[in-house]
């Protein structure tokens, strides 16, 4: 911390009060039941950990109940079917609808704070995202209720979750349901990526961005990465049960190991992708009681990211005992514990920063939850270091020794965190802190009961006893330990339970709550209303607030940047992404009915889909769609309001296209998702084709079309192709019409379209069927991946087309069209290079 | 010169992509590594290559990323200008150290994870 000095400010003098007023005008809150068509931040990031912690205490009732069973031997308490009902929905819940929405709603709510922003960059797709999971996550728990719930585990292995052997619905609300929630979970990845890269404020460069900053980022990007994989799994494993398509059924060519490799490239990344923002958490909070920065900043982010790729190496230590040939077990096996160094710099960070506060770092609950972390974490990182070993895995493999050690892990690595994020911020968004009498006690009871519940396990597990049992035989030297275990999860309970009372108690949302109760160094402690900081702080430090002690007066003076909202609505500065310069001002949508409905019909439509009432849910389908397309309507504002001052002088366009906008951003994250989904499918294909040859074309399956198909395939794609770059070419000056232009942009995903249907015919008139075996149920989906694509494309070129009829698109306004063309290219690449894969390369190995 | 007057001096912009490839040019190579010896080990064996061709697909796979990262390691700067980071960029010196460690740790996962074909056999199944 050093001391403050004179610097020059982007806005001398006092400020008119009328600024406030006219922020507070723009920026205020629906009243009432209309709360739910809010966007900001704080309220939507309230929402979502709101409804993440109540799924929380959910999973956990279950818990309480598997234990309750498993306390004695031979216990009937439930029925083995329940009780599998129970497990599934517990492991699910907890990872799907707790953990990473926990972690995305913190980042959602604190990310713009930390920034000093005003909001995120795409306000209406956090409230969607948000509210489709509150439905979708609702539905699929309450499934529980009425024996509809899947019994697969959370895994849902194949070929135990086959319709053969998993006939009903249970399975396929797992299916849809979480594939659903987690393309929720991808929506709120492209906000917080554009949001930490472009909407920091200026002067913030990428390596004075917060720890969280950091971790949110890498978070989201892994989301990016690893969701995809599963999203494909869970799209192969439904159109298996619906349609027969036989990917995972061995005796037609398909594999049920594929199923485990593409849920664990995403599961286990998933460990980190909840870790990681914990981490950052912790990062935040133990120098703020230690009153000294953190040490360490750059080795911390070198330890994010080198996690964050490593986690990727690491997927198949959960298959070690699937038959995987022994030199892929090391290469895994020494990825796993190479993982543990970027961990170990974290831990070493974080206790060298608490020994270097020399005596000042303060015990308080937070912190105290935060040392229970740092405990429970290294001891479940060692026993993971332990499972890293394969033969130690052979051993252990199914047994209680790895749900004790991923319970360590994870409460200890997220949980933990969680309850400091509670009682470190609550200040920040309520009107009083939670009690730090109570608090205490709930640490002591969530720890003590933890490894009460958890650390006899570890026994359990070596004496033989296996995962996913509902019970077990008296004398085996089991009885005793479950029955600690047993005790501990209710001990552990307890201190939850107390929690939900301090809440209670406690808790008041709104404004009001004591300016930076911990001396914290960071922007979300600066003076707060709904418009986030009053002015957006020139930032030189990575403790602002600690090396400029006046800052919080001058931001509320509005001597800073943007003190006002010059465009007479929503806005927040976009900066460059490495240097933090300002470069324009985001005009942003308020509070608006359109995502919400969105949400909730999607959410309909997946599920309806599910118990196959196929009209309704066609119809909720069509109002999702009629309500993201009124939304998207009122966006791409143009640049009408052109340049404006936001401080010092500065002028900065209102509106930006190409590149440099924060849509082009977005568009190219999605683009990444896209191709993260293509590249588990071609991981699919070639894994199939190793495991079953003997069905690829030419041996078990008709001949691959004539080189005549592709290649008119090819040439509808590339004409399409250029029917958009001419299209973009012919955009008219605004005012002026140039009626090509639409022709050409509606005939591109036409194009594209009638592409992808003559794939499917030139395979078809082979005699080549998607049931037949696993080599045809691959052809044909990689069509069904590229259709998903033209599909979009067909909607956001009639989107386009309809603007410019609307005169809301032209060479200057043309952010709708940029989307769509990037989008074409994208899908255009991904076609050719699968025409080449499908029809190519069975030639190259017969 | 004052924060403000440097954040409104025009600078040579470093390019973004540029920087975050700098900054992970590491690890972007232990995933082709890993790619190129899960993936490449497997396929070999599949096809029927011997446990040594096996077993050399993974040193070539592994010590052509490791000496590139240890190039990386040992001069950075010519990498940082080809990848357009700019001598006047602010806190450069950040993202060099940053860029180096996450290299330094990522040269380590490539020979940990490569010298594993030392000790087991390719082709081979453990059990």
């Amino acid at each position: 911390m050093t001391e403050t000095t004179e610097r020059k400010l982007p806005n001398e003098g006092n400020r008119p009060k009328e600024e406030v007023d006219e922020l507070l005008r723009i920026w205020a809150m629906p009243k009432g039941f209309r709360l739910v068509t809010a966007v900001n931040n704080t309220v939507i990031g309230l929402l979502y950990i709101g409804a993440a912690f109540a799924f929380f205490i959910a999973a956990g009732v279950l818990a309480l109940l598997m234990r309750t069973q498993l306390a004695v031997p031979e216990n009937d308490f439930l029925s083995q079917d329940l009780y599998n009902q129970i497990f599934t929905v517990h492991g699910t819940t907890m990872m799907f609808l707790f953990a990473v929405p926990a972690v995305e709603a913190l980042g959602v709510m604190l990310l713009p704070q930390m920034l000093a922003a005003r909001d995120l960059p795409f306000p209406r797709l956090s409230a969607f995202a948000i509210w489709a999971y509150v439905v979708g996550g609702t539905v699929f728990f309450s499934t529980v209720l009425y024996d509809q719930a899947p019994k697969g585990g959370w895994f849902m292995y194949t070929p135990l979750t086959l319709k053969e052997f998993s006939p009903g619905d249970n399975a396929d609300f797992w299916l849809l349901g979480i594939g659903f929630i987690e393309i929720s979970a991808i929506a709120g990845a492209i906000e917080i990526v554009v949001g930490a890269l472009r909407t920091r404020p200026p002067g913030m460069s990428l390596s004075k961005m917060p720890i969280f900053g950091w971790a949110m980022l890498i978070f989201a990007a892994m989301i990016m990465f690893a969701f995809p994989a599963v999203i494909l799994g869970t799209m192969l494993l439904e159109i298996e049960r619906s349609f027969g398509w036989p990917f995972f059924t061995a005796d037609k060519g398909g594999d049920p190991v594929l199923w485990q490799h593409l849920f664990w490239f995403f599961g286990h990344p998933e460990v980190y992708i909840i870790f990681l923002p914990a981490a950052g958490l912790v990062s935040m909070i133990v120098p703020t009681m230690a009153q000294r920065p953190l040490i360490g900043y750059n080795l911390i982010v070198v330890a994010l990211i080198a996690t964050g790729f490593f986690s990727f190496g690491l997927w198949v230590h959960h298959m070690f005992t699937t038959g995987i040939p022994s030199l892929s077990l090391a290469f895994f096996s020494a990825a796993s514990m190479a993982v543990a160094v970027p961990s170990g710099i974290q831990m070493f960070s974080w206790i060298a920063t608490i020994a270097g506060s020399k005596g000042r770092f303060r015990i308080n609950t937070p912190s105290l939850f935060v040392l229970g972390f740092i405990f429970i974490f290294t001891v479940g990182g060692l026993t993971g270091i332990m499972v890293a070993l394969v033969p130690l895995d052979f051993q252990v493999h199914d047994t209680y020794f790895v749900v004790a050690h991923f319970h360590y892990v994870l409460i200890g690595g997220m949980v933990f965190p969680l309850f400091a994020t509670f009682y470190y911020w609550t200040p920040m968004v309520a009107k009083r802190q939670l009690s730090e009498r109570l608090g205490r006690w709930v640490f002591w009871l969530m720890f003590v009961g933890f490894n009460v519940a958890f650390f006899p396990m570890h026994i359990t597990g070596l004496r033989g006893m296996p995962r996913r049992v509902w019970t077990y035989e008296s004398g085996l030297g089991w009885d005793w330990l479950n029955m600690i275990s047993t005790v501990g999860a209710y001990i552990f309970a307890a201190g939850v339970a107390i929690f939900v009372i301090d809440l209670f108690r406690n808790f008041r949302a709104g404004e009001g709550g004591p300016d930076n109760p911990w001396n914290a160094g960071t922007l979300e402690w600066l003076p707060n209303d709904v418009y986030s900081a009053r002015s957006v702080p020139l930032i030189d430090s990575r403790e602002p607030l600690w090396d400029h002690p006046t800052l919080p007066q001058e931001v509320q003076e509005g001597r800073h940047f943007l003190p006002n909202a010059p465009t007479g609505g929503r806005e927040t500065i976009v900066t460059s992404a490495i240097e933090g310069k300002p470069q324009y001002i985001i005009q942003m949508p308020g509070p608006g009915w359109s995502p919400f409905i969105a949400a909730v019909f999607t959410a309909s439509f997946f599920l309806l889909l599910t118990i196959k009432l196929v009209i309704p849910a066609v119809i909720c389908a069509v109002i999702a769609v009629g309500a993201m397309l009124y939304w998207t309507w009122g966006l791409d504002p143009g640049p009408d309001k052109g340049e404006v001052e936001i401080g010092a002088g500065l002028k900065v366009p209102t509106y930006m296209s190409g590149p440099s906008s924060h849509s082009w951003w977005a568009m190219i994250v999605l683009m990444l998702v896209a191709s993260s989904l293509y590249i588990a499918y071609v991981f699919s294909y070639l894994y199939l084709w190793v495991v079953s040859p003997e069905f690829w074309a030419g041996r078990g399956s008709p001949e691959v079309p004539d080189w005549l198909w592709p290649l008119a395939d090819a040439g509808l794609i590339v004409l399409g192709t250029l029917c958009m770059w001419g299209a973009g070419r012919l955009l008219p000056k605004p005012g002026e019409r140039r009626l090509l232009m639409p022709v050409l942009n509606a005939l591109g995903p036409l194009l594209l379209t009638a592409a992808v249907a003559l794939e499917i015919y030139a395979h078809w008139q082979t005699g080549l069927t998607p049931t037949a075996n696993s080599y045809g149920a691959m052809v044909y989906m990689q069509s069904v991946v590229n259709a998903q694509l033209a599909l979009a494309l067909l909607f956001m070129g009639g989107f386009a087309v309809a603007r410019y009829f609307a005169a809301r698109l032209d060479c200057e306004r043309r952010v709708s069209f940029d989307n769509g063309a990037l989008l074409y290219y994208y899908a255009a690449g991904q076609a050719l290079f699968g025409l080449v894969l499908i029809h190519g390369f069975p030639r190259m190995v017969i | 010169m004052d924060r403000l007057d440097e954040l409104l001096t025009p600078n040579p912009k470093p390019s973004t992509v540029g920087t975050l490839v700098y900054i992970l040019f590491g690890p972007i190579l232990w995933a082709l590594q890993f790619t190129l010896i899960y993936g490449g080990h497997t396929l070999a064996c599949s096809q029927g290559a011997t446990p040594a061709a096996g077993e050399w697909l993974v040193y070539a796979a592994s010590i052509v990323p490791a000496v590139i990262v240890l190039v990386f390691l040992v001069v950075q700067t010519p990498f940082a200008r080809i990848l357009g980071l700019t001598r006047a960029m602010e806190d450069r010196r950040a993202y060099d150290r940053i860029a180096w460690a996450v290299a330094l740790l990522s040269e380590f996962a490539i020979v940990w994870t490569g010298a594993t074909a030392l000790v087991v056999a390719a082709c081979t199944q453990g059990r």
